[in-house]
């Protein structure tokens, strides 16, 4: 079951209207391609949300867990997602006012 | 030089008088103002803190804006407070917002300095050039809220913004806070209970002039810019859920603190996270003066707590709420409260309340010791009673907890001591110990005790740019640079929350020359940084900080955190050690944490060489 568990915080779950969703992956995916097709099932540019358009990565706005560990955004296109994993899309960690 | 009011103020309490000292150039160019001017002031007022009683006539209470508050630079109205704190022994900080840094510039003063005691409650009125003490026995004993309403009334101005004390200042809870405008607290280190000591109950400023910078149409455009960049991706989780949608992101992440820090995920996290809160307690979002971002979020009670209103922020949510195992927003709303308006920082509240709900459960206190409360985590009545006591020094359980979790634990013993989370005695805030590793080495070193608002070192640990469950000789530097970088925005005084719309220290500098007309470039506001930073750490070497007291609490050390997400996570001691030893590398100190003489004089720090600085 080449599937992955995806949950949603902050305004990603506006973006999708629910809390979490399974989703088939192709083996061997990106999370980059990942981040593409699911801009299409929810018609908006989530690519946008974490990559900015000078294609630096939007750490101060959003961030991504893999199995418990963040995953550094400028590595989203190398970063392979295997069966099974629990992707988190969030809004970056925010506080010391 | 513009920007700077240039004169501030000295109330001695204790014969009533007051004069007027002047900021003169070359402070200003050193210490910048707020963390900068209290850093250099406290260590020149207290030439040998470690003989001072904080809660002593002895001790100074010293209050500072920067160059920044009254204009119209982007959330640039904060005051920085200093002594010698009663939690800690050591350096002794806050800051707030708000708009009384505004109305304090826009006065005619940069800051205030207390000496001495006054005989009889008083509160300092400033109206430009006018000020006087002015009898304050009717308001003594009120909230923080009430005090405000019957200050202006008093006064009969609306316009005066109020920073005062609530009941629990006033008995030297030595977690009391300062409170302006109701819901800003300078909240930590227990400076409402050194106001206490003085019988000062309050501050009351009203201002009408205009705040001078050097270059007028360059503010506004450099401004123009910056607000526009607030509206961006940086800010929006500040704005549309406030600092609150840390819950379910620490949550995921296994670094929110429950249960006294025995677990770094809450199984209850949803319901008493930013994105519930939103939606079902949220009533205003509310900006401070100048802020184009509104972070704000006031929360009102329903059901029991019907009535409650209260502005909750991440800090106090995680604190009171997961940490003692509260899962209602409507208790937290009201624990809130009751901490905002007996005046206790809500952090440490929620740190040594979870700290005694341990040693309840564990059996280390009894119902005896706790005057009959059934101290058990997730009991919000046994929350809201604690907390009331605690502020009002009430009872055995009250006067325990007023004492906070270091000195609590000393008292109660019985190897509570190993699960008081503290640093340097003041309370850990809501960013786990073990799952965040280079978080948990800037709490550590900081000046302050255990401190996220010092070097935002969490941030290599969110954005994965470290393995945030080790630690290795990379992340002395990290802190090192944090730290200097903030001594500039709490020495501005700005808003960390903007930090993400600044794109180097070049534009910090560039801000700061736009208001000042003073020259200057971010290699040299860093290096002010880095001066302010080393002066404070001076003043804690002279109170006894050693190497001994830059270390997380036991539990970092020795209890792996239970949850699957970072399961097994712990530090590790050998990595730590070579971490601490590459951050003194980094500072110029010696292996012991004492600044060597060689950094001290290349800062122009010659006398702090002398009294405090080391030999290589």
């Amino acid at each position: 079951m080449n599937e992955v568990e995806l949950e949603l915080v902050g305004r990603f779950r506006e973006i999708f209207n629910r809390r979490s969703m399974r989703i088939s992956v192709k083996p061997g995916a990106s999370l980059l391609e990942i981040l593409e097709e699911l801009s299409r099932v929810a018609n908006t540019d989530l690519r946008s949300e974490f990559i900015g358009a000078d294609g630096k990565p939007m750490e101060e706005s959003s961030l991504i867990i893999v199995n418990g560990r963040v995953v550094d955004l400028s590595r989203v296109s190398e970063h392979r997602v295997n069966p099974g994993d629990r992707i988190v899309l969030a809004p970056s960690v925010a506080g010391g006012g | 030089m513009k920007g700077y009011a240039g004169k501030y103020l000295m109330v001695d309490l204790t014969r009533g008088k007051t004069s007027v000292g002047k900021i003169e150039e070359q402070m200003a160019l050193n210490y910048i103002g707020g963390y900068g001017f209290g850093a250099r002031t406290l260590y020149d007022m207290l030439p040998n803190p470690a003989q001072v009683d904080p809660l002593s006539p002895e001790n100074v209470l010293i209050w500072w804006t920067g160059p920044l508050a009254g204009t119209i630079s982007t959330a640039g109205n904060k005051y920085a407070v200093f002594a010698k704190s009663p939690l800690t022994g050591i350096f002794g900080f806050g800051i707030s917002s708000g708009l009384f840094a505004s109305e304090f510039k826009s006065a005619g003063w940069d800051g205030v300095v207390f000496t001495g005691r006054s005989e009889k409650p008083v509160y300092l009125m400033i109206d430009d050039d006018n000020v006087e003490l002015r009898n304050a026995s009717s308001i003594w004993g009120k909230t923080t809220w009430e005090t405000e309403e019957m200050i202006k009334e008093e006064l009969g101005d609306e316009s005066f913004t109020v920073a005062s004390i609530g009941p629990a200042g006033e008995r030297m809870v030595r977690l009391a806070n300062i409170t302006n405008e109701r819901n800003r607290q300078v909240g930590r280190c227990g400076l409402g209970a050194v106001m206490g000591s003085k019988n000062l109950k309050a501050v009351a400023v009203r201002g009408t002039r205009d705040v001078e910078v050097a270059d007028p149409q360059g503010l506004v455009r450099f401004i123009a810019e910056l607000n526009e960049r607030c509206q961006g991706p940086a800010t929006e989780k500040y704005r549309v859920y406030g600092t609150p949608a840390n819950i379910l992101v620490h949550n995921k992440l296994g670094c929110l603190p429950s249960y006294n820090f025995q677990k770094g995920t809450f199984e209850y996290a949803e319901e008493v996270s930013g994105e519930m809160m939103l939606k079902t307690h949220v009533k205003k979002i509310i900006a401070c003066a100048g802020c184009p971002i509104a972070c704000d979020h006031v929360n009102q009670a329903r059901e029991d707590y019907a009535g409650t209103v209260s502005s909750v922020d991440y800090e106090s949510l995680a604190l009171l709420g997961p940490n003692c195992g509260i899962r209602s927003l409507d208790a937290i709303t009201k624990a809130v409260e009751i901490c905002d308006t007996l005046g206790v920082d809500t952090i440490s509240a929620g740190n040594v309340v979870g700290w005694a709900m341990e040693c309840f459960e564990k059996g280390i206190l009894t119902k005896e010791d706790t005057d009959g409360v059934e101290l058990r985590f997730g009991s919000n009545e046994a929350l809201l009673e604690a907390l009331r006591r605690m502020c009002l020094k009430e009872g055995r359980l009250g006067k325990l907890l007023s004492e906070g979790v270091r000195r609590a634990s000393q008292i109660v013993g019985k190897g509570s001591e190993r699960f008081a989370v503290h640093c340097k005695g003041l309370e850990w805030a809501a960013y786990e110990l073990r799952s965040l590793q280079t978080s948990t080495l800037g709490f550590a070193v900081s000046n302050r005790g255990a401190d996220y608002l010092r070097s935002g070192s969490y941030q290599v640990d969110v954005k994965g740019k470290v393995d945030r469950l080790r630690l290795d000789k990379s992340r002395g530097k990290i802190v090192y640079d944090g730290e200097n970088q903030y001594a500039v925005i709490d020495s501005l005084i700005i808003c960390k929350f903007t930090r993400g719309i600044f794109q180097s220290m070049d534009e910090l500098a560039k801000l700061y020359t736009l208001v000042t007309g003073l020259s200057m470039t971010g290699e040299q506001i860093v290096r002010a940084g880095e001066r302010i930073h080393n002066v404070a750490r001076c003043f804690n070497v002279k109170c006894g900080v050693t190497r001994k007291d830059d270390y997380p609490p036991p539990r970092a050390f020795e209890d792996p955190l239970p949850d699957d997400v970072v399961k097994g996570a712990v530090i590790k001691r050998e990595e730590y050690e070579e971490a601490l030893d590459s951050y003194y590398e980094c500072r110029g100190w010696s292996r012991d944490g004492i600044p060597l003489k060689r950094k001290l004089l290349e800062l122009g720090l010659s006398r702090e060489a002398e009294e405090v600085g080391v030999e290589a």
